[in-house]
């Protein structure tokens, strides 16, 4: 294994190429940090008595944790301003001749899109064994009735087991590292329209998640109210809820800051003959995921903003007994909260069209239909949050255009969905990891997509709200769609971000485990949820022993087959097959580059004169082709 | 970034939109503040139905309507003459950009001097709220102080940062950046504070005038 590790940051120094460094913008953004840091550790110390069960100690010493931090940094900051006023080098800042050939540029600020999609890529599979780790205590503490956990330890799991899930692993995963390292390319650019914002936008992932996880040193824990905080439950939450709240304030402004890149990248930066008809469908999921970023995120941060308010100042906005209404939280939230579930699956959806085509070796069916739907997922996802509300004390009526909008949204779906299979009928199908990957996205989303129609409609969901029958679609949806969609873009793409192939042997073994287990795990859900059987508790009666079991045998199988992804990967960096330039025989431009690519991604500037998915085609200007095999 | 080879991809670039990547990036940028401003807005207008009388007694004391007028005034003047140094930048006249952006700073000072005076000397003052000992009635019992302090206080924040990136602006008119063909910073600062000053207008009708 220290083997493997060696060779790994051999790798990375052996493909370092030219840095640009962020002098200034780095500075300001520890300043910035700093800034939110102290911020905290202020809101916190002064989190009046008597709301929520703020423990006045612990408060005060998080806050002095944040205040050395912030004068650690304040300290950087001033030693880089002195150095910098008086000519000398900054000793903590590289020179370009050190980072040049190193694999520190990976840790420190980069401008280049390709490296910033590396950091993304790191963090967010780190975060996803954190998510993964929260998963398991879940899973440990419902294998069998009774009590291992408290209730409150409990709470506290499965609440960062979602938060980190949905907004540092899926999320960053989707949008920041394959949608950075990958949209520039596709359109044929050297880089993102702001490069240094997108680098702001990873160096806010960080922060963020430190708030959110700085819970776990406070004495009443994390946040504990799931990760749709709704009051007045949520209100009560103390330091670990407003830690939450200020950590998803901070991701929302990173996620903010990227989709406004991606859109200009995408409108203003097309390389000659990329017109919007021919921009891969990937680009295509990003561009729609953006425009639902920038248009959902603020609502996201306003509700954030009016709960945070509530704790902290005690501002009446969610309390009811002074006059607020804690049903607000729930239009607002899910106001972005449902966009944000097409954050998190359309571009997992973009993947799997990149795919499909490549394995069957045929021209994506029905492309423009395919662009269509992923507008108008875009557009519906915007009338739909009420569904999550059924239950609630909304105005009955109201139910019934939201459960039309609901099913309706249905349709684009299943267009992409029969695309999918049109482009697969008769084609010549190669069953590699990345296609495999594909394909379970396909059939497990079609089991999340159907029972998100029975939880759609206004009866059903009366019975099923808040049972594990929602959490077994939500993980139908999540792992088996976006998660699916992640392994598959990681083995489709791992070439050309690291010039390394990934062994297919492992790469099958990894998948079956994860199917086998995905389904051991989330498909008795369906069962215990329609028995009955609540979320979001500690305990459960007995009668469920025997499917919990289960469902926690599944779970542990597929935390563990993760493990082969990253042995696999460790291992390529060690002896993996070198990768050529187009190892897939694929025809969108990131393919027409070198692997990995060079700084500004294209020797020459690209003009292109044929679709991206012309297989078995003919075509017009042979130059133009992608080298078959390299 | 290697500013050749950057030039040599963007005279290869497809049409895209006709405006440029700042412009284009600020136009998104904005409306996803639109967006977040809309949704504080609607989140206060919707708590004030329920809460009608609280809104009615506490609007009667804790506002003056007619500093906030003066100040409503000054910041609309203040994009005034925004558009004045942008316009006089255009016909090449510096000396009268710089005293038109001067002009434009000192009202974003006096606005935000005005909102905090409104803020510390009123009944639900700025002592009332924030500090542990001193929480009583005001703000924590009543829709209308929190969402006044909530909706002014992000507000003012955003005339804050505005007045910051102003001096900003105007540090590069006097070292001379800025020439008729070339006043891009200007121009997105200046978008900026449009925006803030339309959202003061939406929140001074809301909260002093209906």
């Amino acid at each position: 294994m220290v083997g493997h590790i060696v060779t790994f940051v051999q790798h990375l120094q052996a493909h370092a190429r030219q840095l640009p460094r962020l002098g200034r913008a780095g500075s300001a953004f520890l300043l910035a940090l700093l800034l939110v840091m102290v911020g905290t550790g202020q809101a916190l110390a002064q989190a009046p008595e008597g709301t929520a069960n703020a423990n006045p100690t612990l408060t005060t010493m998080l806050g002095i944790t944040m205040g050395v931090l912030g004068v650690g940094l304040l300290t950087a900051v001033l030693i880089s301003f002195v150095v910098w006023a008086t000519g000398t080098r900054n000793p903590l800042i590289p020179t370009d001749e050190e980072m040049e050939h190193s694999f520190r540029r990976y840790f420190w600020f980069s401008v280049d899109h390709k490296v910033i999609g590396i950091q993304y890529f790191w963090t967010s599979l780190f975060f996803f064994f954190i998510g993964g780790l929260m998963a398991l205590l879940v899973r440990w503490e419902l294998a069998q009735p009774g009590l291992t956990f408290t209730p409150d330890q409990y709470n506290q799991f499965f609440t960062m087991h979602a938060t980190i899930m949905i907004f540092l692993f899926i999320i960053p995963m989707l949008v920041g590292a394959f949608g950075n390292y990958a949209v520039p390319l596709m359109v044929g650019t050297f880089d993102m329209a702001f490069p240094k914002l997108n680098a702001l936008s990873y160096w806010l992932v960080p922060p963020g998640a430190l708030i959110i996880m700085a819970g776990f040193l406070a004495e009443s824990g994390t946040a504990k109210a799931g990760w749709t905080s709704y009051p007045p439950v949520a209100l009560q939450g103390g330091a670990g809820q407003m830690l939450w709240l200020l950590g998803v304030f901070v991701l929302g402004w990173s996620s903010i800051v990227g989709g406004m890149n991606f859109l200009v990248t995408i409108m203003n930066m097309r390389t000659k003959g990329v017109h919007y008809f021919r921009l891969p469908l990937f680009v295509w999921a990003i561009a729609t995921t953006a425009v639902l970023a920038v248009l959902g995120t603020p609502s996201l941060a306003a509700a954030v903003t009016l709960q945070f308010m509530n704790i902290a100042f005690g501002f009446p906005f969610f309390d009811a007994a002074k006059g607020g209404n804690p049903l607000m939280w729930q239009h607002v939230f899910w106001f972005y909260s449902h966009p944000a579930v097409y954050i998190m699956i359309l571009p997992a959806f973009g993947i799997v069209s990149e795919i499909i085509p490549v394995f069957s070796r045929k021209p994506l069916f029905g492309y423009r239909a395919l662009v269509y739907a992923t507008a108008g997922i875009g557009v519906l996802s915007f009338l739909v949050w009420a569904h999550h509300m059924f239950a609630s004390a909304m105005f009955p009526w109201l139910r019934i255009p939201f459960m039309l909008t609901t099913m309706l949204i249905a349709v684009p779906t299943g267009i992409k969905i029969f695309n999918w299979l049109g482009t697969l009928a008769f084609g010549k199908i190669r069953l590699e990891t990345p296609m495999l990957f594909s394909l379970a996205l396909v059939s497990m989303f079609v089991i999340g997509g159907i029972s998100g129609v029975f939880l759609g409609s206004v009866p059903v969901d009366l019975h099923l709200h808040d049972t594990y029958f929602v959490v077994a679609h939500i993980h139908y949806v999540l792992f088996g769609g976006s998660a699916f969609a992640i392994f598959g873009g990681i083995y489709y793409w791992f070439p050309k971000m690291f010039g390394r192939m990934l062994n297919e042997s492992l790469g099958k073994i990894h998948f079956w485990l994860s199917f086998i287990g995905f389904n051991v795990a989330f498909l008795p859900m369906h069962a215990v949820g329609a028995l009955g059987m609540p979320r979001r508790y500690a305990d459960y009666d007995i009668a469920f022993t025997e499917l919990n079991l289960t469902i926690s045998i599944g779970a542990f199988l597929l935390g563990f087959a993760q493990l082969i992804l990253i042995y696999n990967m460790l291992r390529a960096f060690q002896v993996g097959k070198v990768a050529p330039a187009n190892p897939w025989n694929a025809r969108t431009l990131e393919w027409l580059t070198t692997s990995p690519p060079p700084h500004y991604n294209f020797e020459e500037p690209l003009t292109v004169d044929h679709d991206p998915y012309d297989y078995g085609r003919r075509i017009s200007s042979p130059e133009a082709l992608p080298v078959p095999g390299d | 970034m290697n500013p050749e080879i950057a030039r040599k991809f963007i005279a290869n670039q497809e049409t895209g939109t006709g405006v440029s990547n700042d412009k284009l990036g600020m136009w998104i940028f904005l409306a996803s503040e639109v967006i977040f401003f809309a949704v504080l807005i609607a989140g206060v207008f919707v708590l004030r139905l329920r809460n009608l009388e609280d809104w009615a007694i506490h609007k009667e004391a804790g506002t003056a309507t007619f500093l906030a007028t003066v100040n409503t005034f000054i910041l609309i003047m203040s994009s005034v003459f925004v558009v004045s140094a942008i316009d006089a930048i255009q016909r090449g006249k510096e000396q009268m950009m710089k005293l038109w952006l001067w002009l434009t700073l000192i009202g974003g000072c006096i606005f935000l001097f005005v909102q905090s005076l409104e803020w510390a000397e009123l009944e639900h003052g700025l002592h009332e709220i924030g500090l542990p000992a001193g929480i009583v009635g005001g703000a924590q019992e009543s829709i209308f102080a929190s969402g006044f302090y909530t909706l002014t206080g992000f507000h003012g924040t955003h005339v804050a940062i505005g007045v910051l990136l102003l001096i900003y602006v105007l540090i590069r008119a006097h070292r001379g950046d800025f020439t008729p063909r070339q006043y891009n910073a200007l121009e997105m600062w200046g978008l900026y504070w449009h925006f803030v000053d339309l959202v003061w207008i939406i929140l001074f009708t809301i909260l002093y005038l209906l």
